[in-house]
Order: structure tokens, then sequence, then C-alpha cells
């Protein structure tokens, strides 16, 4: 028999019996319509991501250092009480809101069981790594396609302004970010050349007094002085909050400790630690177990005026900046000042060694990997929205799949119902196929007659399909753009409905071998009928 | 050429077994044409099955034109009936969906002819049988004696060697019987194929065939022009 003749007449049986093959049709056409919707939104979804983080400057951005073990956070953090975070002051709800989530911040990092181990991990991680030089970041900006590097400065300071004092960290500012730029809430971005110009956070502006959004702007044009903390100095506050902590007090154990701490001083000229390190345990330790150390400002201390230029808005979970606040370390508190006057103060500091990181901008996110693979072999260490996007695109997968999973199960129960539907007819054509084997039909002709009909319903469903999905993908897109933005604040613009041929030729494929190896069972039941015994059915 | 020997089709288990046919042996030589006559129940049509092979015998030898019909695959089988046999029966069995055209095409349709090529040759043969202008009729919108035509045009379309007609004027009034019977004298002549004819009725019987026998309880015995007289009356 040819092809021809057996599509003709699976398709002239269908026809025959048209009513109960819509019904199929539709069946098919749904689930293979689910299937089609679903791959061709994920990827969709997909590339529009891509789109959107392709275009901030994240995407181009790696973050490079040379510590031994990746860095890791407590994930656990204690809930605090309301009356922590109690938020004063006229103020508009949403930057209320922002406050209060600081306060909470605040709250927990005040909590001293998880500061110290947070402090204790960083810290031996510092000491492991290598630092990053002023001339180690001039050769990362010489490889070809990096465009910017940010040194990784993160200086804790003590900040005053008008007798008020607060302490607070100073982050080198990516000046090209426009993330950053779109933070500014009041006043003026920094330009380069800007060396004594600052941008405060909201929160702090809140602390040191500055608290209705008209007290705001008067801040605008202040000087504020900055007085950098030593690493010495955070290893000794260190030292003594851990004293606290311990609710016990061995004093016999204590006392031992400070001899030990004597012993250390005298002997550290024998020890094989170098100049640097010797200098670090003498700052460190010597205010403990030498003479009682002063708590106020050190009369060497470094220190600098700057003019406050604009205040930034602190970060909220609407914020794009949020997805990534975990991957680089800087958070949305604190001071932003030029890359040159962040790295004058902190190279200014006795025991500065150099930067633990610093965030090296490329120039097209096409070249991500390659500049990647060249920082490598230079030995650095990267981190990059690479593996961020990778875990998105994993949430996408694992979306899809439940997705997938309904669309077969309808799949699954048409073809239970295209099943039945053909061993009816089967039955029903009893007389027929007996006269079509009395004829000379052999087995497979009437098989291949029988599966035949289940493929063109399979084929026809997914044409009507791709017809329904293309019209839906056609109406639905604006409508899940603006849902997007309404509800998730994503602002996307690319086409959320992509439909490959591939996506296409899967689904055709899946629902004609379904729809087929439903009509398997009629289509053996036809071939084995006796024909004598057929026949004689009138 | 057609022989049989020592041939047994029952039915059923051993104590209920019902024989339909026992030993029957008989020879018939290419283009001969045999007429069986019997009363119902006496076995012709399980003997025809077994000659078109639509069934299989329980035991015995059978051979058509050197095919051993008792020895074939199922595959086997339906390339016999298609290729070797052309078979017409009392109830016409036309597909009640399709033309007359459809119909007598339908084993072109199995040997892979191409459309236009049956469309050729079905219509040459509809006007053998003398339905060229019935053509597009659905066999409800045709009279017993035409259906019957058009299954005898779907019979011989593929050249048969094997002529197989099971009681094929048993549904019709004797004038149409008549006229029926004419044209397949005609055509036999024509086609110069092997021809096995069933009937109960003598007067049809003594008409054609040059060879006749009689079945009686599943047994087969070749007789004379009156068929045994009194005997087949019996
Ligand atoms: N499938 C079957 N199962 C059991 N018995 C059967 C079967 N087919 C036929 N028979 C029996 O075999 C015997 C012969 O039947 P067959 O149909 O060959 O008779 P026939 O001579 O063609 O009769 P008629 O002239 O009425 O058509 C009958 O007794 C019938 O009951
Ligand atoms: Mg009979």
């Amino acid at each position: 028999m040819r092809a021809r003749d057996i599509i003709g007449i699976a398709a002239r049986n269908l026809w025959h019996r048209r009513r109960r093959t819509a019904l199929n049709l539709i069946g098919v056409a749904i689930g293979s319509g689910v299937l089609l919707m679903t791959l061709s939104v994920t990827s969709g979804l997909r590339s529009a991501i891509h789109a959107m983080i392709d275009a901030t400057e994240f995407a181009r951005s790696i973050y490079v250092h040379r510590s031994e073990s990746p860095m890791q956070l407590d994930a656990i953090s204690p809930k605090p009480p309301e009356s922590a975070l109690v938020v004063e002051g006229e103020m508009d709800p949403a930057r209320r809101k922002r406050i209060r989530d600081a306060l909470a911040d605040v709250w927990q990092s005040e909590n001293q069981q998880k500061t110290m181990a947070q402090e204790r991990k960083r810290m031996e991680i510092v000491s492991k790594s290598k630092p990053i030089s002023a001339e180690d970041m001039l050769g990362i900006k010489r490889i070809e396609h990096v465009q910017e590097v940010v040194p990784g400065i993160h200086q804790s300071c003590r900040v005053m302004l008008d007798g008020a004092e607060r302490s607070s960290v100073l982050h080198a500012a990516n000046l090209s970010s426009g993330l950053l730029r779109q933070r500014l809430l009041v006043g003026q971005f920094l330009t380069e050349n800007d060396r004594d110009g600052v941008l405060m956070d909201e929160f702090l502006a809140y602390q040191m007094g500055f608290r209705s959004d008209a007290q705001l702007a008067e801040l605008l044009g202040k000087t504020i002085e900055i007085e950098a903390i030593s690493r010495a100095d955070t290893l000794r506050q260190l030292l003594e909050s851990a004293e606290l902590a311990s609710s016990a007090v061995d004093l016999g154990a204590f006392a031992e400790y400070v001899r030990t701490g004597q012993q250390l001083l005298a002997d550290l000229d024998r020890t094989t630690l170098d100049d640097s390190q010797k200098r670090l345990i003498r700052q460190t330790l010597s205010k403990r177990f030498l003479r009682s150390g002063d708590q106020g400002s050190h009369p060497n201390a470094v220190r600098r005026r700057l003019t406050v230029r604009g205040i930034l808005r602190l970060g909220t979970d609407a914020d794009l900046i949020q997805m990534f606040r975990y991957s680089f370390s800087e958070g949305s508190y604190g001071l932003r000042v030029v890359p040159s006057t962040a790295l004058d103060l902190a190279s200014q500091q006795a025991d500065f060694r150099g930067m633990f990181g610093a965030s090296v901008f490329v120039d097209s996110v096409r070249n991500i990997d390659r500049v990647t693979e060249k920082l490598e072999q230079d030995g650095y260490r990267c981190a990059s929205m690479v593996q961020m996007l990778k875990h998105v695109e994993k949430q996408i997968d694992q979306g899809k799949w439940l997705l997938v999973s309904v669309a077969m199960l309808i799949l699954l129960v048409t073809a239970i119902g295209i099943g039945i539907m053909l061993m009816i007819s089967v039955i029903e054509r009893t007389t027929e196929f007996g006269i079509l084997k009395a004829v000379g039909a052999k087995d497979q002709d009437v098989v291949c007659l029988v599966l035949c009909e289940g493929a063109v319903l399979g084929l026809l469903g997914t044409l009507l399909a791709a017809l329904v999905a293309l019209l839906c993908a056609w109406l639905g897109n604006d409508l899940l753009l603006h849902l997007l933005l309404t509800r998730f604040n994503m602002k996307l613009d690319s086409n959320l409905f992509l439909f490959s041929p591939t996506a296409m030729l899967t689904v055709t494929l899946c629902s004609v071998w379904i729809c087929m190896s439903a009509s398997a069972i009629p289509a053996w039941r036809a071939a084995r009928l006796d024909p004598i015994v057929a026949m004689r059915r009138v | 050429m057609i022989s049989t020997s020592e041939l047994y089709r029952s039915y059923g288990e051993a104590p209920h077994e019902i024989a339909a046919i026992r030993a029957v042996s008989f020879e018939l030589e290419h283009r001969q044409q045999a007429v069986i006559i019997g009363k119902s129940g006496s076995g012709k049509s399980t003997l025809l099955n077994l000659l078109a092979a639509l069934d299989r015998p329980t035991r015995g030898a059978l051979t058509v034109d050197s095919n051993r019909l008792d020895q074939l695959s199922r595959n086997e089988m339906a390339r016999y009936r298609l290729r070797t046999v052309g078979m017409v029966f009392q109830s016409f069995q036309l597909i009640p969906q399709r033309t007359a055209l459809q119909n007598v095409e339908l084993p072109l349709i199995l040997e892979g002819q191409t459309a236009a090529e049956r469309r050729r040759q079905a219509s040459a043969m509809l006007d053998q049988v003398g339905l060229q202008d019935r053509a597009n009729h659905l066999p409800y919108q045709l009279s017993g004696g035409e259906q019957q035509r058009v299954a005898i045009a779907r019979a011989l379309i593929n050249k048969p060697r094997v002529f197989l007609a099971d009681e094929p004027t048993g549904n019709l009034d004797t004038s149409t019987a008549r006229e029926v019977l004419s044209l397949l004298e005609e055509l036999f002549d024509r086609h110069k194929t092997t021809v096995v004819f069933v009937t109960h009725d003598q007067q049809i019987a003594s008409r054609i065939g040059n060879r006749r026998f009689l079945m009686s309880d599943g047994c087969l015995q070749e007789v004379g022009a009156d068929f045994g007289g009194d005997h087949a009356r019996a």
C-alpha cells in the first residue's frame, strides 16, 4: 500500500466521524498547546532576563580576589524585637520602610554571637589571602576588553558632623554605575575629579540626626570628618567583645591569657613573622596587655574632610541590586567616594597591605569569559554573573518541568480518549476491515491504517495548537510584560514567547507519538480480526 | 490447478466437535469450472473459505497453483487472497461508505498502484459488468443485482487465476439472477479462470460449469449432469 493512500483513507475515516474527531482534536490541541506555550515562554523569559541583566553593569563585571576559601555568610539570623524597629519623624512610607529594614540590619549586626562568628570567618579568609595592590589593579586594567577596575575598599570609619558621631563604612564608588546613579535621592552624583566629595546613604543621614525629608536637603554641601578605623582597632574590639560575650569569666584562665599575651609581645622578635605581621600583633595586643588604651581617637589616626554631594537611597527588595547584593560584598549602606580618595585613605593606614578584592568591568558581556580566563591565568579568583544567571535559569527550568508534566498529563488523558474512540471505530468498522482482509490486506496494512488515524489526529492537533499558541502569544505578550512590571518590578522589553523550530518539532513529534501509541491497541485488534467472522456481521 | 486430499475442517473441541468438512479429496484442472451443490449446512461455504485462504484446514493438504494453502503464513495467505483468487459472496460484501468505483479499486490500492492507473482499470472493469454510469454511486444507491456486479468486478480486477463464488445469486430474484449468471458465464470465458461455484439451486447449477459436485454432510462427491437425480433432492 502507498503511504498516500493510507493517509487518504485515514483522513477520510476521520472526516466520516467528524464530531468525534473534533473532540479529540481539541484534547490534543490543549495538551500540545500547553506544551508549546511552556517551552516558548520559558525560552522567551530566559532570553529576556539575559537581555535585562546584560543591560546592567553587573553583567559586565567580574569580582576578583585571591582568597583561598570562598566567602560565606551566615544565613540564619535571629528576629529583632519590635522595640528596636521604631522609626521617628515625618517621611513618606516607602522611606519609612527602608529605614525600618535598616534598623533590623543594625540589630542583627549588634547581635554579638553572629558578629563574632562572621568576623572570625572574615578574618580567617583575609589572613589567608594575598591582597591586591594598586599595581595589580593597573595590571588588570591593561588586560584587553577591561574598561574599569574599582578597588574593593570598604574602610571602617568614624563619621563626625556637627558634634554627632557614628561609625560607618567608606566604599570606593563605581562612577560608571547606572545602578548607583539610580539610587541618588537628593543632590548630585560624584564626578571623577571630585576627590573631596562624598555620597551618604539615607540611613546614616537619619542616624546623624537628619531625619525629615526637609532636613535631608540641608545636609547637602555640609562638610563631614572621616576618621579611618585601623584593622588593629577592629581586632582589639573583637577581643574585648569576645571577653564580654563569654558569660562565665574564669579569672584564672583570664590571667593565664594575659600572661600569654605579654609573653608573646616580649618574644615577638624571635618568631618568623614578617614586619607588618609583627606590627599588627603589637598594635592589637599592646593596648590590652601593656597599658590601658584610650577608647577615643588616635593622635596619628588617618583623617579626612569630605563634602556631602548627595544622598543615596537604600536598596530595597524591589531593586535589582538586591539580587546581586551577596555576590558583591558592597551593600547599600555607608559612604561613597571616588576610588582615588578611598585608596588614599586606606593606604595611609599603618597596616595597609592592599585590597582584598576588586571589581573589574568588561566592555561587553560577550568578553566576560575571555577576561575571566585571563584573570584566572594571572592567579586571581573570579566571581561573575555567570553563576547567578545559571541559578535563575535553574529556577525557570523547574517551573518549566512542572508545566511540561501538566501538558503531558493532558496529552495522556487525550490519548486514552483517542484510544477508546479508535477502539469504538474499529468495532463499528469490523465488516469493513473484514472485507479489506478478505480482499487481501495484510495485518500490517490494517495496523498502518489505524495508526495513521492516530498520527493524523496528533499532527492536526499540534497544528491547531500552534495557531492558537501564536495567537495567544501575540495577545498575551503585552499583558505578561505589564504583569511582570507591576508585580515583580521587572522591566523587560523583549518578546516573552519564543517559538523555536526545535520546540515546534519536539512538541509535534511528542504528540504524534503519544497519539500513535494510543492507537496501537485498536490497530492490533483490527489486524487480528478473522475476516469470515467479521464479514458475517451485517 | 486445485487439488485437495483428505481435507478436514472441524469446529469446537473433542466431545462437541462438529466436522464441517470431512475427508474431501478432489482435483480441478486449470480453467475447469466446478459447481458444488448441497443442502444448507452441508459445508459448502467452509470448503470455499478454505480455497480462498480465509480459513485453515484442521487436517489434510490443499494445493492451489503450487501454493500449499495449509502451510502458508498469515502474510502469505493475504498475498494469495490478493493475487491468486477473486471471490464473491451471497451478501455482496461491499464497503458501504465507498462508491462502486472505490470498492472495485480496493485490491489495486492494496497492490500499491497509482491513483490514475487504478481509476483506469476499475473503470474498464465496471464497463465489463455494465455499470459504467454507476461508478460514483454508493452501494445503498444500487440494486442487489448491481451491487453483485460491483462485487464481481472487484473479484476480477486483479486478474485472478481462481474465481470463487459462494451463492452469488442467493439474494437476487430469478430474472436478476439469470442476468448475473449470464454475465458470469461471459466473464469466465473472457478471463479464462478456474471457477468453483457454490449454489443450492439446481436450475442454476445445471446452467453453468463443466464439472459437478454434490456436498452432503461435509463429504464431497463428483456427480453427473443431473447431480445424481433423487439423491440431491432428498
Ligand atoms: N465458526 C463456526 N463454528 C462452529 N460451527 C460452524 C462454524 N462455521 C460453520 N459451522 C458449521 O459447519 C457446518 C457447515 O457450515 P457451512 O457454512 O459451510 O454450510 P453451507 O453448506 O455453506 O450452508 P448454507 O447453504 O446455509 O450456506 C454447519 O453445520 C455450521 O453450523
Ligand atoms: Mg454457505
